[in-house]
């Protein structure tokens, strides 16, 4: 195969996140492996144990330099097999590249209606009704309902309100509201109708305050302002937005600085920080007015950028609203989206993806140019006339990639509508709106589906599996005397001991010693992170030296300070989520299978179900960081010169025989006169000032530390009392579970039956099991 | 940059029908070499002296090749224009006269223009130099020129009116702001044409001044960042606007700084505070309103601007966004602010039609739709301003707070404010 010689085969498959490489090869069959040390040898790319698979977008922007190190050829070939979206992340990567000419691409199956496929397998197997699909079920229910959720966070005023209005097409988020709102929102895409309801939650609310079937802009207004109103849950048709089977959510989160509690910040950091299920879209204006006060957020993304390749770098959209707006002729749009890039650079974030958007522009043209008011009308009629303003242009923004297809098809409707002269579509295209929706649906294709197809197979998988061995187990108590007979007797061990309720016991104080163990861990944690919050405020507290500032210096500093402590605050609200969730949740849960584990053999696992653990009742208390400077402000005499009028002189220009003939002088002059002024100056003894601050910020650590490790304390005792209750059920199924092994078991006529009734079982999760590979196939 | 220096550059030169226009070549550039050489002698290099030589040169001499005077030299060509040989060519007799006119204009200074006359008398006769002295007198005082200067009114009138310009008090106006809240639109709204840049971010970096000038002469004066132009609307006073950097700029944090120091260093005598109504009340914004309540000079006025409120639409209440400035302001010790509601945007395009410049496309566009937004009775901003008059032809410039505003402006300039 000496034409093979240089070509690289790369087989991806996003849906169980496999790879196959060969070198010198145009298939999977021929051709070498990477040498084991290699980073693309298949230990390394695909994990162990079909865990732990590394996404193409992970890796492939290294491949490059890695066939360079490897110096087997001087330039390369690469054949792709796999999905379209995935082919066009690696063209990117080869068209950049010096060492790669060129790549081809077998078109593998696209995620388009995988996950119909797998809904209707999974429908199928409920039909069939076995007991490991209906334990299964609200896992695999839940999986399939789990929504995809856009973030939107945005800097003061940068029109979040409008762009998410313009994504609904229709207005209802109120933008009067945007900068003291204290509410998150979510709206989830349902995908039918064309009216939007919503349920209105105060906080810690189970059942909504209030429900209404059809949200109106009014509504929304008067919700917002309420002062009880925490959440709102909207559901109805997002348009456009088609995410084939995955529910589509847009969380609106409150700014930083108007948020009544920090619990949500806390929830969007997390988000930043591991979102498998999200992305964030961080709007900006055009200006970049109060990036500053996003600060804190921007560090941490761009932490989380810098982790794990293109895939994390694709989850955060910078959108900058307003360009048109603050466009003029003295520069292009371009480079204004540079000065935000460099602004971002400043935070670290590189890369960044940045699309230039008109918000109100494509509120306007989703309304209707004529129902609009005549400003707006202008601003989108100014879009389609200007050339420079048409924002789907790629050229137009920064690393704003959409896809081939989606470009096409905007550039269809473009055409269409410019020879229709409709002014509307135009101008929507033009704001730059469907481009972006283009690269949400992208992602939510590329990954999202990808994922959530792996997640889903994965369970159905497991199922399938213990069907089938539930199925052998029956096989075997039915047809083979032998086996029939060790079943038997483990069977009467078991019942034995569940019954006289011993290891039982012995279990549930190893439960609770181990959690116990598990609490002082916490409390260790907690401790931990109060004594770093500690040292952080420490040193905060040195930074400001000077004696006295200025009532303004000082309000800005405390700003600062407050809104750094607050971020802080957030975080280690994160990190206790984090540790009660994993500490206390998954030890628990960790030891309750090692217990089924022990009776693997009769019940190859049950359904337990998620426990009623919610992160949300945790925080109780919240840093009141209320410095009043008025206290700590003096007053200082202090004295200057200032002119106080003038007095007439003689002027000495006329003096003397020459003077006098110097007519164009003036005979007499002005002189000022200066006198004293004393006047009061007002400062800060910053020392004194800065002390309150530290003080309150060390109470409200301890205060709030206690609080925790107290909601630690009350959680894991409810744990240990629904461990217990868990573990009674199932030991009741175990017994229910050995009566009916005990009940296949019998030699009786019905037999026959049984066996048959099995046969056919073990053949039909056979032939679910091969749909179910040939779904996940690529 | 001095007091004297200052006042020159904001003065007016229209020269277009300077009577050495029409004169032969040779004459015009001898013309102009005097006038360059008594210029220099008086003022040496000054950069105001220059531009106005500039105008000069561009009138008088053109592409043409400059006659360079030399010690040999000098005193000829000099005599050729101002002494003129008056037994040889007594028509030109004028060209003094004409030449001290564009002296007093360069220099405006009376020393400087005294000093210029005596150097010129040197190379005159008595009696020469005692006629010439009358014309230094009209220069100075208000009188009818007498028939025989009449060759010269012109220069002379234009000279008198930059003179009685810079005799009135300058009203200093310093206009901050954070970022992008239309500071710079807002003077080209003053103007009626696009002097400023205006950009959104980093552009303002510096301090820039803005002067009116006496009359129209078609010219935009230029020196270093400040600017000298006729602003009709204020053209009855001296003003001078003093554009500030906008504070709020993440990736220029010496904007600030240099903000602050002209509040607390800097002359003026009124505060133009700009808000975008789109921001009014972030909290980011008052760290710096309170710097400038804190450092500017105790009993000053400060006017409160609510731009952008072409932004607002039906949904938006402008009285309440004032509302809410106002409580803001009156938290931090503003007594009975001073707002201002207007739409520098509006403004700029209304005053560009009404100067008769021409619109683009979209700016006409814009045009059309402002008229059409700001004379709904939701959003005209002129019942917010009890000076505004109702006689103005284009509706929209009073609509859009503009005129009111400059009535504000005009009266404290006149003392007659409150």
């Amino acid at each position: 195969m000496s034409q093979a010689s240089g070509n690289v085969f790369i087989k991806y498959n996003p849906y169980t996140v496999e790879t196959i490489i060969r070198f010198d090869s145009f298939d999977e069959y021929n051709g070498e492996e990477p040498k084991e040390s290699s980073p693309l040898h298949s230990s390394y790319l695909n994990g162990y144990g079909g865990k732990n698979g590394k996404r193409l977008q992970e890796w492939i922007d290294r491949l490059p330099s890695i066939l360079e190190k490897s110096g087997r050829e001087k330039v390369y070939t690469i054949t792709f097999h796999g999905t379209t979206l995935d082919y066009e992340d690696v063209k990117v990567v080869v068209d950049n590249s010096s060492v790669i000419k060129r790549c081809e691409h077998i078109q593998g199956c696209n995620p388009e209606n995988k996950i119909i496929q797998l809904k209707k397998l999974y429908e199928d197997a409920c039909n069939i009704g076995f007991d490991s699909i209906n334990n299964y079920g609200a896992e695999i229910d839940r999986a399939f309902q789990m929504g995809f959720e856009a973030y939107v966070v945005a800097t003061m005023s940068a029109g979040k309100s409008t762009l998410i209005n313009a994504l609904l097409g229709q207005k209802l988020m109120p933008s009067k509201h945007e900068s003291c709102t204290a509410v998150v929102t979510r709206i989830c895409d349902t995908g039918v109708g064309n009216v939007f309801s919503a349920h209105a939650y105060g906080r810690n609310d189970d059942k909504p305050r209030e429900t209404i079937k059809e949200l109106s802009y009014e509504a929304m207004v008067r919700l917002n302002s309420d002062d009880n109103i925490t959440n709102i849950n909207i559901e109805g048709n997002i348009p456009f937005v088609d995410t084939k089977g995955i529910p589509f959510i847009i969380v609106d989160t409150p700014g930083p600085n108007n948020s009544r509690n920090t619990d949500h910040r806390a929830i969007t950091m997390g988000e930043i920080e591991t979102g498998k299920h999200s992305f964030i879209i961080f709007l900006l204006d055009a200006c970049q007015n109060g990036t500053d006060s996003e600060k804190l957020l921007l560090e941490d993304i761009s932490k989380a950028m810098g982790k794990g390749g293109k895939m994390s770098r694709d989850r955060f959209m910078f959108v900058v609203n307003k360009v048109d707006e603050f466009y003029n002729e003295t520069e292009n749009i371009k480079s204004l989206l540079i000065t935000n890039r460099d602004g971002l650079a400043k935070y670290g974030i590189t890369d960044a993806r940045i699309y230039p958007i008109s918000a109100a522009v494509a509120l306007a043209a989703t309304t209707g140019l004529d129902n609009v008011s005549a400003v707006d009308r202008a601003l989108a009629l100014e879009m389609v006339t200007k050339k420079e303003l048409h924002l789907e242009k790629t050229i137009t923004g920064i690393n704003s990639h959409i896809p081939a297809s989606a470009r096409n098809e905007l550039e269809k409707i473009l055409k269409e509508s410019v020879e229709t002269s409709n002014l509307d579509k135009q101008a929507l295209i033009h704001s730059g709106v469907p481009s972006l929706r283009a690269a949400m649906v992208e992602y939510i294709e590329k990954y999202a589906h990808a994922m959530r197809i792996g997640e889903i197979a994965d369970k159905l998988k497991a199922s399938l599996d213990c069907a089938a061995i539930v199925a052998k187990l029956n096989t075997d108590i039915t047809t083979d005397g032998k086996k029939r007979d060790e079943i038997l007797e483990a069977i009467s061990i078991l019942e034995k001991q569940i019954k006289s309720g011993e290891q039982g016991k012995a279990y549930e104080s190893q439960l609770e010693e181990r959690i116990q163990g598990i609490l002082t861990d916490v409390k260790d944690k907690i401790k931990k992170q109060e004594m770093a919050l500690r040292d952080f405020v420490r040193e905060y507290s040195d930074q400001h030296k000077e004696n006295r500032l200025s009532p303004s210096m000082a309000r800005d500093i405390s700003r600062e300070w407050v809104r750094c402590f607050k971020h802080r605050e957030a975080l280690l609200k994160n990190s206790l989520f984090d540790i009660l969730d994993q500490g206390i949740k998954l030890s628990a849960e960790q030891f309750l299978e090692d217990y089924r584990k022990s009776v693997e053999a009769i019940m190859p696992r049950d359904e337990v179900g998620a426990l009623p653990f919610d992160p949300f009742s945790l925080i109780g208390a919240e840093m009141t960081l209320d410095s009043t400077i008025d206290s700590f402000t003096t007053e200082e005499e202090k004295s200057r010169q200032v002119q106080d009028g003038y007095i007439m002189e003689k002027n000495p220009e006329r003096e003397g025989f020459f003077g006098f003939l110097k007519f164009w002088e003036p005979w007499s002059i002005d002189v000022p006169v200066y006198v004293t002024e004393h006047y009061k100056e007002e400062y800060v003894e910053w020392a004194e000032y800065a002390q309150d601050i530290i003080g309150k910020v060390r109470a409200g650590i301890v205060a709030y530390c206690e609080e925790a490790t107290k909601q630690a304390d009350t959680n894991s005792e409810k744990m240990l009392v629904d461990f217990k209750n868990k573990f009674a059920r199932l030991n009741d199924k175990l017994l229910q579970k050995t009566a009916e092994l005990s009940a296949m078991s019998k030699n009786d006529k019905t037999l026959q039956g049984r066996i048959d009734q099995n046969t056919k079982l073990v053949e039909e999760v056979k032939q679910l099991e091969e749909r179910l590979i040939n779904i996940l196939a690529i | 940059m001095g007091n004297k220096r200052l006042s020159n550059f904001a003065t007016s030169h229209n020269i277009t029908a300077h009577p050495m226009a029409g004169e032969k070549k040779k004459i015009r550039i001898r013309y102009y070499a005097t006038l360059d050489y008594f210029v220099r002698q008086c003022v040496g290099d000054d950069e105001y002296a220059n531009a106005r030589l500039l105008q000069y040169h561009t009138m008088l001499v053109g592409n043409e090749a400059m006659v360079v005077l030399t010690n040999e030299n000098r005193d000829d060509i000099i005599r050729s224009i101002v002494n003129a040989w008056f037994w040889l060519r007594p028509w030109r007799w004028k060209y003094r006269y004409w030449l001290l006119c564009d002296l007093a204009l360069v220099l405006l200074e009376e020393v400087e223009t005294k000093n210029a006359y005596e150097q010129l008398s040197v190379l005159l006769s008595c009696k020469q130099t005692s006629l010439l002295a009358e014309l230094l007198v009209i220069l100075w005082n208000e009188n009818e020129v007498p028939a025989r200067l009449s060759f010269a009114k012109e220069l002379i009138n234009q000279f008198r009116l930059n003179r009685r310009f810079i005799e009135k008090p300058l009203t200093r106006i310093l206009m901050t702001a954070t970022m992008s809240a239309g500071k710079s639109t807002l003077i080209n709204a003053f103007i009626g044409a696009d002097v400023l840049e205006v950009r959104n971010e980093a552009c303002t970096n510096r301090t820039q001044r803005v002067f009116n000038k006496p009359f129209d002469d078609g010219k935009v004066n230029r020196f270093n960042d400040d600017v000298a132009i006729y602003i009709e609307a204020f053209s009855d006073n001296r003003f001078c606007f003093i554009d500030t950097p906008g504070v709020n700029s993440a990736q220029h944090p010496t904007h600030r700084e240099i903000t602050q120091a002209e509040i607390r260093e800097g002359q003026y005598d009124v505060i133009i505070y700009v808000f975008n109504a789109r921001y009014a009340g972030v909290t980011d914004d008052d760290s710096h309103l309170l710097y400038v309540l804190e450092n500017k000079p105790p009993d000053l006025n400060v006017i409160f601007i609510l731009n952008q409120l072409d932004a607002f639409n039906e949904d938006d209440s402008i009285d309440e966004s004032i509302n809410k400035l106002r409580n803001f302001l009156e938290e931090y010790g503003v007594r009975e602010p001073i707002i201002c509601p207007i739409s520098a945007k509006a403004g700029r395009l209304a005053r560009k039609v009404s100067k008769g410049a021409k619109l683009d496309k979209t700016e006409e566009m814009w045009y059309v739709a402002f008229s059409e937004s700001f004379n709904s009775p939701n959003l005209d901003l002129s019942v917010y301003y009890s000076e505004a008059n109702n006689t103005d032809e284009i509706p929209l410039l009073r609509q859009c707070g503009l005129i009111g505003l400059e009535k504000i402006l005009l009266m404290i300039s006149g003392g007659t404010f409150r």
